[in-house]
Parts: structure tokens; sequence; C-alpha cells
């Protein structure tokens, strides 16, 4: 995992893509979807969650082409396409990722899957790439 | 109305010059301690009286380590809003006037120093406060990326680009007239804008806030102590901060905003005032994007009224119903997470602004749009309280 010290609370979710599972927390109580993760549940209180399996479906809800290098340690060389994916299967809930393929053939509205790549650096995280879905 | 209302003044703005990134002669608790002095000498008062600090974004220099070089006889106040960037901007302000308002301190000085050198415009700050693996993880480490994102889906919901444009190069001819300006007269025309090469789309290089070493200082004093100094007072009529979406980040329900719609209620009721009363606004700009989204928060303009709004002709002094960032904001004058607006603030209503708004009274400020904790202030001048 790469961590060092006691779990955080988003630990769960790279233990789980690192296994090639995009999973999500949600309230054993109150069952309510809690992203970005954290300790406790603010609509009820209850400290468990469980991390349910989601597929990597969704719509395109915002992108931006980066043309020009920040120096994110493992980012690619630009221009890359970031797109912001509102989930089919978790209302309220966007991840973010990056659209594989080159050129800026992405819109707003366009549907999309995920795929997870395994771990390729020493911090040992695996992370999620989109592209266009298959019709 | 809030207690704060005509309790606490500005009396003083001081700041050291805008150098380029990196190109600060001096180490940065120098330089916070020659936009402190400059500051005092501004407003008629002896450094030592200075007995409070307030500051945010993590900046270096506490108030504990600038006593002994003003010579401070008692620290009575310091304190630090959390958050990476200028969402604290007037957050610190607001805890510099609770301060005095509760006799907790007198003289509370308000600042921030960048010195890229030390602080790298505080990318370990940023990425501290949520640039975490969730982001670095596709390529994102910048703030500018995710002000893409967020302008990206602005546009798409119905804000013109135009508006943009328009905000952009009406701090443009501010800072041109602004000897003070990384952009003192460079005035940017529509053609050039439209020219400039994109940072990430849809941000170009002149929709992002500047690179600079620079330190700005705000001395905020009881009112009743303000009137005898050597400058006429500008009196906080009201400030707030917060935010309802907290570390929502990308899922925030309310995405495309600047954050500041539960503030700007806020600001409004404490005040009596509304968006129709602000005569001139100095509007935080990270990017061209998220400010003109923290506009809408604030009802100075909307989607539907934006084509009559936000226009250069408009959005510029002296002519302009709706003058903004009138020395050139983060993006033409200089980049002080924020201070430099504040700074802009109090000229502006005490009438020695490069840019003046003729018999402005009301003066919006805000700090921080798009991220966890934001915040922003109302000044008056003294016929307002």
């Amino acid at each position: 995992m790469g961590d060092v010290g006691p779990a955080k609370a988003d630990s769960p979710y790279w233990a789980h893509l690192a296994e090639d599972r995009l999973t999500l927390p949600r309230c054993s109580d109150c069952r309510a979807w809690a992203w970005p993760a954290r300790w406790r549940c603010g609509d009820c209180g209850a400290w468990v969650f469980d991390w349910e399996d989601v597929p990597a479906r969704g719509r395109v809800y915002s992108y931006a082409v980066t043309q020009q290098a920040f120096g994110a340690q493992g980012a690619p060389p630009p221009p890359f396409v970031n797109v912001l994916v509102a989930l089919d299967a978790v209302p309220g809930v966007r991840l973010l990722g990056l659209m594989s393929g080159a050129g800026k053939t992405v819109a707003i509205g366009d549907a999309v899957e995920g795929e997870i790549v395994p771990p390729q650096a020493a911090d040992g995280l695996a992370a999620l790439r989109w592209r266009r879905a298959r019709a | 109305m809030t207690g704060l209302r005509g309790a606490v003044a500005a009396v003083g703005v001081g700041e050291t010059r805008y150098y380029g990134r990196g190109r600060s002669p001096y180490e940065e608790q120098r330089l916070t301690l020659q936009a402190i002095v400059a500051a005092c000498e501004d407003a008629g008062l002896d450094p030592s009286q200075i007995d409070g600090f307030a500051s945010y974004g993590d900046d270096h220099n506490n108030g504990p380590s600038l006593v002994q070089a003003l010579g401070t006889r008692e620290l009575r106040w310091s304190s630090m809003v959390w958050g990476g960037g200028g969402g604290g901007a007037l957050a610190a302000v607001g805890a510099a006037a609770a301060a005095i308002y509760a006799d907790q301190a007198s003289t509370v000085v308000v600042y921030r120093t960048i010195c890229q050198a030390a602080s790298g415009r505080l990318q370990d700050a940023v990425a501290h406060y949520g640039l975490g693996p969730h982001y670095t993880q596709h390529g994102i480490s910048s703030p500018a990326q995710l002000c893409a994102l967020r302008t990206q889906r602005l546009l798409h919901d119905g804000l013109p680009r135009a508006a943009l444009e328009a905000f952009v190069r009406a701090e443009y001819f501010h800072a041109a007239r602004n000897p003070r300006a990384r952009a003192f007269e460079l005035p940017l025309s529509a053609e050039a804008y439209a020219r400039s090469r994109t940072i990430v789309e849809p941000l170009r290089l002149h929709d992002c806030s500047r690179e600079n070493d620079v330190s700005v200082a705000v001395i905020l004093t009881r009112a009743d102590r303000a009137r005898d100094l050597a400058r006429p007072p500008v009196m906080l009529l009201t400030a707030a901060q917060g935010g309802t979406a907290g570390e929502s980040l990308e899922s925030d329900p309310d995405y495309v905003s600047g954050g500041f719609r539960a503030i700007a209620a806020r600001l409004w009721r404490s005040s009596g005032l509304g968006p129709g009363d602000v005569d001139v606004a100095q509007i935080y700009d990270n990017f061209s994007g998220p400010a003109v989204a923290a506009m809408l928060d604030f009802g100075l303009f909307t989607i539907e009224s934006a084509a009559e709004t936000m226009r250069f002709e408009n959005l510029i002094a002296p002519s302009g119903r709706l003058p903004i960032n009138t020395s050139g904001g983060l993006i033409a004058e200089g980049n002080a997470h924020g201070m430099g607006i504040v700074a802009e603030a109090v000229r502006q209503l005490r009438g020695d602004s490069a840019n003046p708004v003729a018999g402005a009274e009301v003066c919006l400020a805000t700090g921080g749009p798009q991220c966890p904790l934001v915040s922003a202030a109302l000044f008056g001048t003294p016929s307002t309280v």
C-alpha cells in the first residue's frame, strides 16, 4: 500500500483497487454513500462502512486538457485529458481519472467506462483509466 | 446586524515590491517585516504598537517570530486560518477583527508572504490540503487543473466564455495604471487574450494568477482609535468564513459555484446590504473561471445577465457600473494569496487607488474560490456605519 502508520479512512479504496476492484464506502447503518471516505457517517453517526463493489461506468461530468507539465509523479507527458466521471451506480459521487488514448475526443455527457491499471510505481497504488464506453 | 459593523477599521496597508518568481533578494521573514513596517508607516503607527498577528494559508511567519524585530512589547494575539491557498484571506481579517472586538488585542496586522524559493508557492501546503494520491495518480498536481475542470463545466452550464475574457481584460486595464503591478503599462487586447497559450484547457495563460515573491500587510484596530491616525479609516462592515461543501471536493453538489453561496447570504444578512449596494469588488482570482463563479455566488450577475454585466467596459474604473479588481488582482497585479486585493479594498475606499471609483462607499472582497474553506468581507467608508 505504500502507507506508513495506521490505516487512513480511504485505505480500503487503494487496497481493493490494487486487487482490481473498484469499491466505495457505504454507511453500514443508514446506507448513505460516503465519498470522499470519512471515519464517521455525518448523517447517522455510525463508524462502520461497507466497501461495496461499484461498476466503473459513468458519464463525463467535466474534463480538462493539460497542456503544460506540472510535475505530478507519474503524470504522462502533456497534452493529456482528465475526466471527472459521474458514476452511473452511485448518485452524487464523481471520480477523477485519466482518459486513455491521445487527443481530446471527449465531451461532457459522454458515456465512459473505467479500467484499473495495476500498481506501477514504488507507492504501490493502482489507478483508474477511462475510455469511451463501447456502444 | 452584526456587532462587528463599524467596530473595527483598517488603518494602514503596506507591501513589498512584487518580485519575479524566486527573485526576492530577501528571505520571507524580512519581506514580512518590510510589509508590516510599511503598513505601520502608512497608518502613522509605531511598529511596536502591533500586538496581534493573523495570517492564513500556512504562512511560515508566525507572530512570535516577528515581535523581536517589531519591538512589540506584549504579544496578545497570533492566529492562523487553516487551508492551503487564499481561502482564508478574509477569514484572517475576520479573526483579527474578532480579536479586536473582544478586546483580545488592540492593533492586529493581517499579512501574507510568498517567497517561491522558500515555499514553492506552498506546493507542500496545497498537497497537504487535498492533492494527494486521488489526484496525483491521474497526473493532477496543480490547482490550475482542478479549476479548469470546474470552469469547463461552468461554461457547459451556460457561462459565456466572453465573461472570462472581459474579467481578465478589466484586470489588465487596471494593472496597466497601477505602478505596483507586474503588468504595469501592459494592457491586454482581446486579440492577445485569444492568442494566449493554453495552460489547461479551457484556461489560457492570462486566465491564471501570477507566480511571484511578495509580502502584503493590512493593519486593523478599533474604530475609535482609528480616527486619530494618519489615513482615513476604512470600516469593516462584516466578514464570514466557511462554506457548505467541506472536503466533498470533486463530488461537491454545487461543483460549478465558487463555494460562497452560504457566505454571501450571511454577509448580506449581517450587513443589511445586498449585491446592488456593492460599488466596487475585489474578487480573489486564482483563475478567471473560479473568480467569475464567485461573482455569480454573490449575485453580482446571473448567467442570464452575463452578456450585459460581464462586459469589459462595465468592469473597469471609473466608468463601469461594476468595477472589479481595481489593482489588477492576482492575475495582473500579482499574487499575494489575496492580501493584495484586501489592501486594494482599503485604498479604494479611502481614495488612493490607482484606479479610483468616484464615490465608492462599499467594497466586497473575497478569498479563495473553489476550495474547502472560503471567506469574504464587506468594507465601507465611515459614512456607511
